[in-house]
């Protein structure tokens, strides 16, 4: 791939510098973004050596401390800690993991220190004093000090130079701005900005726009759908007409040549510090290129990712970003959520440069035949492979059953507890009452009542033979769109995790057709699906708590099936570390231990809110829905056959 | 796969099929496992049962006594009869390791191994 960097955007920004992992310098006055995912790292524990006596501040404890993390610090220094004052300092405690600014540390010392060194993933700054007098003073002022919560700061002297900050990194154009990414910066005046904060920012955000978990939005011209990506243009927003003071930038924008056309929709963003946009290509069919990025009130560092490479741009107040090409169509764009960026600054080198509230508009133009013909079909919405009737089921059995004989042994293991909701349905039956368990997996939820009226169902040859050895469970393989019963059969029935791995709408409404008429009239059924929010009423679904540990890979290349997977390269594999983007994709099933362990890629409809009981109404004769909540990151519905 | 499943299951979704009930079972290979006597629990299952389609599935089971042939009128105070419906209903396991049940208006075949009947069909047959 071309990776000529564009040389338009350095002049714009008066001469930038990249590197590889998202590096950028800015010459002046700028900064330079040196690492978007710092991990806050604990020091490495020290063995016990010889203790210093009467530190500057004469507590035993202190000096003991300010010993070992001198220690550390020496070790990953690779300098010696001198006991005698030197011009070289260095404390531990406000750092780059920190998210300490040079100047806030600057302010701390007084006299203050002449010259400040950072490190990336280090918890230490080592500070250069016109005298090492001065350096005596900062540590006489400062170690045993709480900077933050349970922060305690040491300092100490270096016996020699601490080594340089590390920008080897950002040397340049090992990986550039992706090609057609151009950053024009005060492209509006303090006044028009100020003239657009006043207008469109409330100081009460609430019950104004939509609130994404992560920021709040508004629309104009049209909305955009978050569950689609896309918008409907046979419905304008509610706020049709854009706003008087946009109109010199929109108009601006045409002037210059920068589109067409004027944009037909506007999402404004307003984000605070810590929060973010996950990774994203502005879906390509509705809109043509360029997408535009206009910043307000606050800069932010914004990512770009195209498989591994990293790249990352400032994007100063007043400036309008311009994505074109390979920056509109493959890379992705994504804002870090986190409270500050880590830069180097030409002035003061790496530092920490805290987030503050910014607002972006977005500018969007709408394509008339909404079809794109771009150099990334694998991208491309209008290219890439659909989940049609004719593939559904091949993509099932590929995608989901196979998948669950693969890992049916690990998979059991890791489902015994059932969940109590259902539970206490399946316990409130009476022991004469049929029950159905449609996806009985490994029958977790048979046997749970003393009664043998009942019989579970599952595709899966492996699942079925563990209900058979584990608890000798009545089971049969049957699919869930085809249940081989007489009609109003069963007093009840449950189907758990079940829908959510059916391919299309049909194929769904058909699952729940056949539930229904399988049940008999008065009879109740019981259904979960996976929800593609993870997060209600601030809970984390299991699900959304074990992303915390990461896994080895979540790359399609660590599947086996690679001769299988690549007819579905349309499906999104879910990145563990965020919510759920797409209603349909891949999600990884990491079997066996981190040292040797297998990716396998189960297909996931994921469910809206409101989905699943829109699916059940959907039944003729309709029948009622008795109850419908959130459980444990599913949305679940439980619905009675009415008698006729 | 006990009788009491068998008592369900249909091969209805297989295209043209009318009723597709009840299924011919031939069992090569029939365990019996004893499990408690609950009369009234029984009486109140033996209405769901299509009974004449169990009296057949356990003539065809052999290998055990058979039941009478129609529901007795006072069956839920008939102890004996109670007893030899629970007997045909739970504690008759089949597991056919060359058996199979038989769709009886297409002969399309469902295998049972190791006590699980396989009803799947392939998409194209529906």
């Amino acid at each position: 791939m071309d990776l000529v960097p564009n040389l338009q955007v350095f002049e714009a920004l008066g001469g930038a510098l990249l590197g590889a992992g998202g590096r950028v310098l800015l010459r002046n006055g700028g900064f330079i973004q040196l690492d978007m995912e710092l991990e806050r790292r604990q020091a490495e524990p020290v063995e016990e050596g010889g203790s210093n006596k009467g530190g500057p501040r004469g507590t035993k404890k202190l000096s003991r401390k300010e010993h070992k993390m001198m220690n550390v610090i020496a070790k990953q220094m690779n300098v010696e800690i001198s006991q005698r004052p030197s011009e070289w300092a260095v404390i531990w405690g406000p750092s780059l993991s920190t998210g300490t600014p040079k100047r806030d540390l600057k302010k701390m010392c007084d006299p203050p220190p002449v010259e400040i060194r950072q490190y990336e993933n280090k918890m230490f700054s080592a500070m250069r004093f016109l005298d090492p007098a001065h350096a005596a003073i900062a540590k006489a002022d400062l170690s045993g000090r709480d900077f933050a919560e349970l922060q305690t700061m040491y300092v100490g002297f270096l016996g020699g130079e601490p080594p340089l900050e590390s920008i080897e990194a950002a040397s340049p154009f090992k990986v550039g701005l992706p090609e057609g990414l151009e950053l024009i910066p005060e492209f509006i005046s303090e006044e028009e900005e100020e003239n657009i904060l006043k207008t469109l920012v409330p100081e009460d955000l609430n019950g104004l726009g939509q609130s994404l978990k992560r920021r709040w939005v508004r629309h104009f011209g049209f909305d955009f759908d978050y569950d689609t990506n896309n918008v409907d243009t046979t419905k304008p927003s509610a706020y049709a007409e854009f706003p008087k003071c946009v109109s010199p930038v929109v108009e601006r924008l045409v002037e210059k040549n920068i589109v067409r056309k004027k944009p037909e929709q506007i999402t404004l963003n307003h984000y605070l510090p810590g929060q973010g946009i996950p990774p994203h290509v502005d879906t390509h069919s509705p809109f043509e290129e360029p997408i535009l990025s206009l910043s307000l009130k606050g800069s932010v560092v914004m990512d770009f990712r195209d498989g591994i490479r990293h790249s990352a741009i400032i994007l100063p107040r007043r400036s309008l970003l311009v994505m074109k090409g390979e920056s509109r169509f493959l890379w992705t764009h994504g804002i870090a959520n986190r409270t500050f960026d880590v830069l180097l600054d030409v002035d003061e080198g790496v530092t920490a440069r805290p987030r503050e509230p910014r607002l972006s508009l977005t500018f969007r133009l709408l394509k008339e035949n909404k079809v794109c013909n771009c150099r990334f079909p694998f991208m491309c919405d209008s290219q890439k492979g659909k989940i049609t009737s004719e593939n559904a089921s091949n993509l099932e059995d590929n995608l989901v059953h196979q998948v669950y004989e693969d890992i049916a042994q690990h998979f059991s293991s890791t489902r015994h507890t059932p969940w109590p909701k259902i539970k206490e349905f399946v316990q409130n039956l009476g022991q004469s009452d049929v029950l159905l368990d449609v996806g009985c997996g490994n029958g977790k939820y048979l046997q749970l009542r003393g009664s043998c009226c009942e019989v579970g169902t599952d595709m899966s040859t492996g699942l079925l033979s563990i209900c058979r050895s584990t608890k000798n469970a009545e089971v049969l393989k049957s699919n869930c769109l085809m249940l081989p019963f007489k009609n109003n059969t069963f007093d009840a029935i449950i189907c758990i995790a079940v829908l959510h791995h059916l391919s299309t709408k049909e194929r769904r409404l058909q699952a729940v057709n056949e539930i229904f008429r399988t049940l008999r009239p008065g009879g109740q059924a019981l259904i979960y699906v996976w929800a593609k929010n993870q997060e209600v009423d601030e809970t984390k679904s299991v699900y959304a708590q074990k992303q915390d540990v990461k896994t080895t890979s979540n790359d399609l290349a660590a599947d086996s099936k690679q001769d299988i997977l690549k007819n579905y390269t349309f499906l999104p594999v879910h990145n563990r570390e965020s919510d759920f983007p797409h209603n349909d994709m891949l999600v990884p099933w990491i079997k066996g231990s981190t040292d040797k362990s297998e990716v396998h890629h189960r297909f996931y409809h994921v469910f809206n809110q409101g989905e699943l009981e829109d699916l059940i109404l959907e039944i003729v004769p309709q029948p009622s829905i008795i109850d419908s909540y959130y459980d444990q990151g599913n949305w679940c519905a439980r619905f009675q056959k009415t008698h006729v | 796969m006990k009788l009491f499943t068998h008592n369900m299951l249909t091969s209805k979704m297989i295209r043209n099929v009318q009723v597709g009930y009840p299924l011919k079972l031939c069992a090569s290979e029939v365990k019996i496992t004893p499990t408690d006597f609950r009369p009234g629990f029984l009486s109140k299952v033996i209405p769901k049962i299509d009974w004449t389609v169990l009296v057949e599935a356990v003539n065809s089971v052999g290998n055990t006594e058979p039941l009478p042939p129609a529901l007795a009128e006072d069956y839920d105070k008939n102890d004996d009869f109670l007893r030899k419906a629970h007997h045909a209903l739970f504690e008759i396991e089949i597991e056919v390791i060359t058996g199979e049940m038989e769709c009886p208006e297409t002969g399309r075949k469902f295998p049972i191994q190791n006590g699980v009947p396989n009803m799947l069909v392939n998409e194209d047959e529906v």
